[in-house]
């Protein structure tokens, strides 16, 4: 572990034996070093054990990684590109939590930290910042209370129907689960008690395919669903 | 943003991505989103195309009463996605497993002493969607009289019919879905049952019934048809309505079995005079019986009145009374594994409830999420039980206009009425292969 000084590695031991009551106690020091040697070679084994300088204080954060937040070293960053081609910095874990596709790519081992950058074509700039904020936040944010997460996704969807739908295709594109389930949910509630012909409006349906004779019977059958 | 179908692999300089990406044929166009904004798009862009499977996962969070209004009156492809067996069953999934609020309960119920040609519905009264004094309205479904209803499994309700034609007497069933209304063709069973059951074989996909069939010949035979393009009949080791019991004889007490979803299995009570009870059990898949126990009964409760099962979220259940003061419901919380029998709740007597010279059993319907039990009172009547803080309401169903004017009011009591509780679903019975009834057979709902 030569890129880890030796004072981090004291400084960790502190860090856990003080905010991680449960676990500690159990662990005799000696029982620390192999940990930690464990922890530098599968790094995503830390997400239990993830403390996190705060205002002086170590906070029980997670998932960030302890290692390099006591070495004060960046977190692990990877770069996406947009399809305007503008690249975005972004915690590698917040997207890996988040994006099935990311994550895929990351455990594949075919990215490269230094090098690649994760071009993503159908994405745009505005777009992909967007989606990146959602990920940061939930990440951030995950033991927030359900009524914060929730005001805070409805401040999120507040954009206009390209927008939205721009999100939805990335949101698929990139398989982020929850977003996707987000945005279908608000779609539904759009639609929800809305008449026929709004509801064609809405999804843009200028030819709905039926004949003539089909679509006048309907509406004199049903002029009230229209 | 480049717009158009995702693009496949052969655009990515990463090797080895996974994707999910079908080429899928663009539906119409998209969105001029209903939001209150006032910003405008870009005239530049193009129209956005919206993937079919995004629209599929939009559609799957609907309530099925909803799409069955938008099914035929949007466009063409919603309508052949919304028809499809494939939706219905991601559908249905979605309302047992996910989303409970994507269907509803209701009850069926037909006149067992006058032959009205009527099947009336009503919406199970849910505690806190209607306004408290507003009458639940019941729907009747005008037809050719169905003989009567023998149960529901996943929407479908499976019809009993009896038909006179020159060759004699036709007995027949009939699967009709009343939320997208469509019937099936009658498919001869043979006889008049005496025991029966509908329900869902998973592992075939297949739904079925049981009956014990009384045959011309005067013998019994039980036999499982199986609903699809080719209706098979199984003989099966006949069911018997008595067996041993440690001090004389199990007698079955109620002749419909109760289907448990994703069993596959339908359950008789037996019942013998000494308190003694026992559950026995086909399996639709196996086509082989079972049996085990339910809850002793205690020395002192009442043990000429059988109790009765049915199914509360999604278990088999069963209400005991005890001793005359109150009445005890057992889940069975595992399947198959009597010691999972677990107390749900106790209910005291209350005077509203019960009818002393009646003996008949509290018979519990559905249990809502907030512990509101809507169940059958011993003086017939539907009583909604809020099991958190013992109070009692009786709901108000008008069924004025059911057209069973012959029968006294629903609000006074159930007797001459059969009933079934089924919930809303989108499997029709042509996904099963079957052809659909002529029109003079079809169940119809009255146009608003």
């Amino acid at each position: 572990m030569d890129k880890w000084p030796s004072s981090n590695r004291y400084s960790l031991k502190a860090a856990l034996m003080i905010n991680y009551n449960p676990v500690i106690p159990s662990l005799c020091l000696p029982f620390l070093d192999l940990l930690i040697e464990i922890m530098s070679i599968k790094e995503k084994w830390l997400s239990a054990w993830c403390i996190k300088p705060v205002g002086g204080a170590l906070v029980r954060q997670e998932p960030e990684y302890i290692l390099l937040a006591l070495m004060g070293s960046p977190l692990k960053k990877i770069m996406l590109c947009s399809s305007e081609k503008e690249i975005f910095n972004v915690e590698e874990q917040v997207m890996v939590q988040h994006s099935v596709i990311i994550n895929n790519m990351i455990e594949d081992g075919s990215y490269n930290h230094e090098e690649s950058k994760i071009p993503l074509d159908c994405v745009d700039s505005k777009t992909l910042k967007k989606v990146i904020d959602y990920c940061t936040h939930h990440t951030h944010h995950q033991n927030d209370n359900q009524e914060d997460l929730e005001a805070w996704d409805a401040q999120f969807l507040n954009v206009d129907s390209n927008g939205l739908y721009d999100l939805l295709m990335a949101a698929n594109y990139l398989e982020i689960r929850n977003l996707l389930d987000l945005i279908y949910g608000t779609i539904k509630n759009m639609i929800k008690g809305k008449k026929i012909d709004e509801i064609r409006r809405i999804f843009n349906i200028k030819d709905h395919g039926f004949t003539s004779e089909e679509e006048e019977q309907n509406r004199k059958e049903y002029p009230h669903f229209y | 943003m480049r717009r158009g179908p995702i693009h496949d692999d052969d655009h990515h300089h990463d090797a080895a991505v996974a994707r999910k990406g079908r080429v899928v044929t663009p539906t119409g166009g998209w969105p001029e989103l209903i939001r209150c904004t006032t910003t405008t798009p870009p005239p530049s862009r193009l129209p956005p195309i919206l993937l079919d499977e995004l629209i599929e996962e939009i559609l799957l969070r609907i309530p099925a009463r909803s799409l069955v209004r938008l099914r035929d009156r949007i466009c063409s492809s919603w309508r052949t996605l919304i028809s499809s067996s494939q939706f219905a069953k991601q559908h249905l999934r979605r309302s047992t497993t996910v989303d409970p609020t994507l269907t509803h309960p209701l009850i069926a119920y037909f006149s067992i002493g006058y032959a009205y040609p009527t099947i009336g519905v009503f919406s199970v009264p849910s505690p806190v969607e209607n306004p408290p004094h507003e009458p639940t309205k019941v729907v009747p479904y005008k037809g050719r009289r169905p003989r009567s209803i023998i149960d529901s499994c996943n929407g479908l309700l499976c019809l009993y019919n009896v038909e006179r034609d020159d060759e004699g007497l036709h007995h027949g069933a009939m699967l009709w879905n009343p939320c997208i209304g469509s019937t099936s063709q009658p498919v001869e069973i043979g006889g008049p049952f005496s025991v029966s059951g509908f329900g869902y074989d998973h592992v075939n996909d297949k739904y079925k019934l049981f009956g014990r069939v009384y045959k011309k010949s005067g013998e019994y035979v039980s036999r499982i048809i199986t609903f699809g393009p080719n209706i098979t009949w199984r003989t099966i080791e006949d069911f018997s309505c008595s067996m041993p019991s440690p001090h004389g004889t199990f007698s079955l007490v109620s002749s419909v079995g109760i289907f448990v979803n994703g069993t596959g299995t339908l359950n008789w009570i037996f019942h013998d005079c000494f308190r003694y009870v026992v559950v026995r059990s086909l399996d639709l898949v196996k086509e082989t019986y079972n049996q085990f126990p339910l809850p002793d009964r205690d020395l002192d409760d009442d043990c000429f009145m059988s109790p009765l099962l049915c199914i509360l979220r999604g278990c088999l259940a069963a209400c005991y009374e005890n001793k005359r003061t109150h009445w005890t419901v057992w889940l069975m919380k595992e399947y198959g594994v009597p010691q999972s029998w677990t107390k749900l709740v106790v209910i005291p007597h209350h005077p509203l409830l019960v009818n002393p010279s009646a003996g008949f059993p509290l018979q519990p319907i559905y249990i809502f999420k907030n512990n509101v039990l809507l169940a059958k009172a011993p003086n017939h009547k539907f009583v909604l039980l809020n099991l958190n803080d013992g109070s009692i309401d009786f709901p108000n169903i008008d069924s004025s206009n059911d057209g069973m004017p012959k029968l006294h009011p629903l609000s006074k009591g159930l007797t001459s009425r059969t009933f079934r509780l089924y919930h809303e679903s989108l499997v029709s019975p042509s996904h099963l292969g079957l052809q659909s009834c002529s029109s003079e057979m079809r169940l119809v709902k009255p146009s608003l």
